[in-house]
C-alpha cells in the first residue's frame, strides 16, 4: 500500500528496526523557564514486537510518543535534536505531507479518551468512512465490509447500531475499541496507544487489554504502549522502556525487569506497589517526581534516591545492567564499590 | 449488632426519572464494627458513591434501614443529620477540586469546623495546624493557596480537613486514584497510621482492588446496585467466589488472570453446547 523505495541499509545483512528514535530532545518555553520535556531519547521498536513506555505525568512518556509521528506543534515545543527514523527512512516533520501518509497507514495512534478524538457533531459511521476514504483513496468503498468485521473482532457486539451511533452515545470503552479498529482497518506497521485503558472502567479495561493481548498475538503489528499503570505494561509488553524526568533511566525485557529492577527508581517503584495485607506499611517512594523547568544538577533521580553519593551530582549514561538491558545509574559503574554507598 | 458504627440493612435507592426509576442500590445490607474497615470495589456505575451519599445522609433511601452507632436514621430530619455529621467526614477524588482556590487552606481546612463550634480565630489556627501536622505536613504552610501545594501535598490536605471534626467513620471516594504511581504508597501508608492512632473506621471505594484491600478488613463487591460478594478481604482476594468478581481482580493479578482465562474458556465451552437449546 506504502511502498516505500528500500534504502540501501535494507539490503544489509541487519534489516533496520521498524521505528528509530535517536537523540529526542524536547522543550517548552514557560514563564518559569525552559521546560525540558524530553531529553536525549533513544530507542528502537522492532517489527511485531510490543514495547510499554512507562513513566509517571511529567515523566514524557506521551511528548515522546506525540513527537515520533511529530504531532506536536512547533512553537510551542521546541526541538533541538532528534531523529525519528520508520522502516530506516527518516521522517522529516517539516514536510507534512509526508507525515500525513505515514500516519495511520504506517503508524496508526489510540489515544487516551478515544470519546474525544471523533468529532461530536457527525455518526461514528461517517467519521470511520471519512478515514477510510483518505488513506484508502477510491477503493475505500470496498473496504466497508470489512468494518463491520474489524468492529466484532474488538469485541463491538452491534457493530451496525455503533456506527450508526454519535460519539456521546456510546460508552468510553466502546468508543476505546472503535478507535482501535479504526487504527487496525488501515492495517499499520506500528500502533502506538497512549494510556488506552486509564480512563476506562475495570471491565471496559480489561476488554481494551485482552484485545490489544489479541492483536500482539495474531497481527504481525508492533505495538507501542504508553501507561502509568505497571500492571496494564506487564501483560502486554514483552519489553519496558522506564522514564523519569524526561529521560529513559531503565530498559530491558519485561519479565527481567520485573524481577530484578537495576535502577533505584524502578525498583521503588515497584517495591511501592508490591501487594501487601491490609494494615502492612508500603515501601514509600521519598518526595515527589522533579518541576521539569527546575531540575536538580546530576541524576534527575538523586534527591529522591536512597543510594545518592557524590558522582550522583553528574549525570549518568545508560549503562548495560545485563543481556539487552541498560539503566541510568552510576551504581552500574564497572567501578562502583561498596565504599560508595555502603 | 450493639458494637456495630455503620450498619445498611437491606438498602434501596431509587431515583426518579422519565420512564422507569433508576435504581442505585438494591438490598444493600452491610455492617462495619468499631475500627473496622470496609472496602467497596465495582465498577462505574455500579452504586458505590451513592452508598457514600446515603451513609452522608445526602440521599435517602426508598426502602430498608441505616443505623449509625446504635442509632436508627432512616427516618431522621435534617437537623439530627447535622448532628451525625460531625462524626462522618468524606474525602473526594478530586483533592484540587474541593479546595477554593481563591482562599488559603486555612480557611477551608477550618470551615468544617466552624459549622459545629463557636471556636475563635485562634483556637481554629490552633486546630488546623494541629491537624496539618498530624498528616505530614507543617503549619507554617496553612496560609498558602491550594496550586502551591503538589497533588499528593493536597490529598494531604483534604484528608486534614476530613480529621478535623475529629470523626468516627472516614468515607473515601477513591482516594488515591487522582496521584502519581510514586505518591500514592505515602498516602496509603499515611492512611493506615491514621486509622490506628486516631482508632477510626473507614469506608473505601475503589476501582483499583488493590487499594481497597490495602485499607480494609473486609470487601464487598458491587454489580448493578446489588451486592454480589462479601468476604474478608483476604478471603476475597484468594477465593473470588464470583466469575465478575474474579474478572475485576485479574485485570492486575497475573495469577488471577490465568485462572479469568480458562474460566472464560470453559464458559464458551458451555455455551458452544448449550447452542440449541432454549435459555
Amino acid at each position: 500500500m506504502n511502498a516505500m523505495p528500500d534504502p540501501v541499509k535494507a539490503q544489509a545483512a541487519k534489516a533496520p528496526p521498524l521505528l528509530e528514535v535517536k537523540n529526542l530532545s524536547v522543550r517548552f518555553s514557560s514563564p518559569a523557564g525552559e521546560v525540558r520535556a524530553v531529553e536525549d531519547v533513544s530507542f528502537n521498536i522492532g517489527r511485531g514486537e510490543s514495547v510499554g513506555i512507562v513513566g509517571e505525568s511529567g515523566s514524557g512518556k506521551t511528548v515522546t510518543c506525540m513527537s515520533m509521528m511529530w504531532l506536536l506543534p512547533s512553537p510551542p515545543a521546541r526541538y533541538p535534536t532528534g531523529t525519528i527514523r520508520f522502516k530506516g527512512k527518516e521522517l522529516d516533520r517539516h514536510r507534512e505531507r509526508e507525515m500525513q501518509k505515514v500516519r495511520g497507514s504506517g503508524i496508526g495512534m489510540v489515544f487516551q479518551n478515544s470519546r474525544l478524538s471523533f468529532n461530536p457533531g457527525y455518526r461514528i459511521g461517517s467519521q470511520v468512512n471519512e478515514t477510510l476514504r483518505v488513506h484508502l483513496g477510491k477503493e475505500w468503498k470496498k473496504e466497508l465490509p470489512r468494518v463491520i468485521e474489524m468492529l466484532r473482532y474488538c469485541n463491538i457486539s452491534e457493530p451496525e447500531r455503533v456506527l450508526r451511533s454519535y460519539p456521546h452515545e456510546v460508552s468510553g470503552g466502546v468508543a476505546q475499541r472503535v478507535s482501535i479498529a479504526l487504527a487496525l482497518l488501515i492495517k499499520p506497521e506500528l500502533l502506538i496507544a497512549d494510556e488506552p485503558t486509564t480512563a476506562l472502567d475495570l471491565l471496559s479495561q480489561l476488554e481494551v487489554l485482552r484485545l490489544l493481548e489479541r492483536v500482539r498475538k495474531e497481527t504481525s503489528c508492533s505495538l507501542v504502549l504508553v501507561s502509568h499503570d505497571l500492571a496494564v505494561v506487564r501483560r502486554v509488553a514483552d519489553r519496558v522502556i522506564i522514564m523519569y524526568a524526561g529521560r529513559v533511566v531503565e530498559e530491558g525485557p519485561t519479565a527481567d525487569i520485573f524481577a530484578d529492577p537495576k535502577h533505584p527508581y524502578t525498583q521503588g517503584l515497584l517495591a511501592s506497589t508490591a501487594q501487601k495485607e491490609e494494615g502492612e506499611r508500603l515501601y514509600e517512594l521519598p518526595g515527589h517526581p522533579p518541576d521539569l523547568a527546575a531540575l536538580p544538577q546530576g541524576c534527575s533521580f538523586r534527591p529522591r534516591c536512597v543510594h545518592a553519593f557524590a558522582k550522583c551530582l553528574t549525570m549518568p549514561e545508560l549503562l548495560p545492567a545485563g543481556p539487552e538491558r541498560v539503566a541510568r545509574c552510576h551504581l552500574l559503574d564497572a567501578g562502583r564499590e561498596a565504599a560508595h554507598h555502603g | 449488632m450493639a458494637d456495630a458504627l455503620l450498619t445498611f440493612d437491606n438498602v434501596d435507592v431509587t431515583f426518579p426519572r422519565r420512564g422507569p426509576p433508576v435504581e442505585a442500590l438494591k438490598g444493600v445490607s452491610f455492617e462495619i464494627k468499631h475500627g473496622g474497615s470496609l472496602g467497596i470495589i465495582g465498577d462505574s456505575g455500579a452504586g458505590k458513591s451513592t452508598i457514600c451519599r446515603v451513609a452522608e445522609g445526602l440521599v435517602r433511601p426508598s426502602a430498608g434501614r441505616i443505623v449509625i452507632d446504635g442509632v436508627d436514621m432512616t427516618q431522621a430530619s435534617e437537623r439530627e443529620w447535622q448532628k451525625a455529621r460531625r462524626h462522618i467526614s468524606l474525602v473526594f477524588q478530586d483533592a484540587q477540586g474541593s479546595f477554593n482556590p481563591m482562599r488559603p487552606v486555612v480557611d477551608s481546612i477550618g470551615m468544617p469546623l466552624m459549622s459545629y463550634t463557636d471556636a475563635g480565630k485562634a483556637e481554629l489556627r490552633r486546630k488546623v495546624g494541629e491537624v496539618m501536622e498530624q498528616v505530614g505536613l507543617s503549619a507554617t504552610q496553612m496560609t498558602r493557596y491550594p496550586h502551591e501545594f503538589s497533588g499528593g501535598q493536597v490529598q494531604r490536605l483534604a484528608i486534614a480537613r476530613a480529621l478535623i471534626t475529629r470523626p468516627r467513620l472516614v468515607l473515601f471516594d477513591e482516594p488515591v486514584s487522582a496521584l502519581d504511581v510514586s505518591i500514592r504508597a505515602q498516602i496509603l501508608n499515611l492512611l493506615t497510621d491514621l486509622a490506628k492512632s486516631l482508632s477510626l473506621t473507614y469506608v473505601v471505594i475503589s476501582s483499583d482492588p488493590s487499594v481497597a484491600r490495602h485499607l480494609s478488613q473486609d470487601m464487598i463487591v458491587l454489580f448493578a446496585g446489588k451486592v454480589i460478594e462479601r468476604a474478608p478481604t483476604q478471603q476475597l482476594f484468594a477465593n473470588p467466589q464470583h466469575g465478575y468478581t474474579l474478572s475485576l481482580l485479574s485485570l492486575r493479578d497475573p495469577q488471577l488472570a490465568a485462572r479469568a482465562e480458562l474460566a472464560r474458556l470453559e464458559d464458551a465451552a458451555l455455551a458452544d453446547l448449550g447452542k440449541g437449546v432454549p435459555s
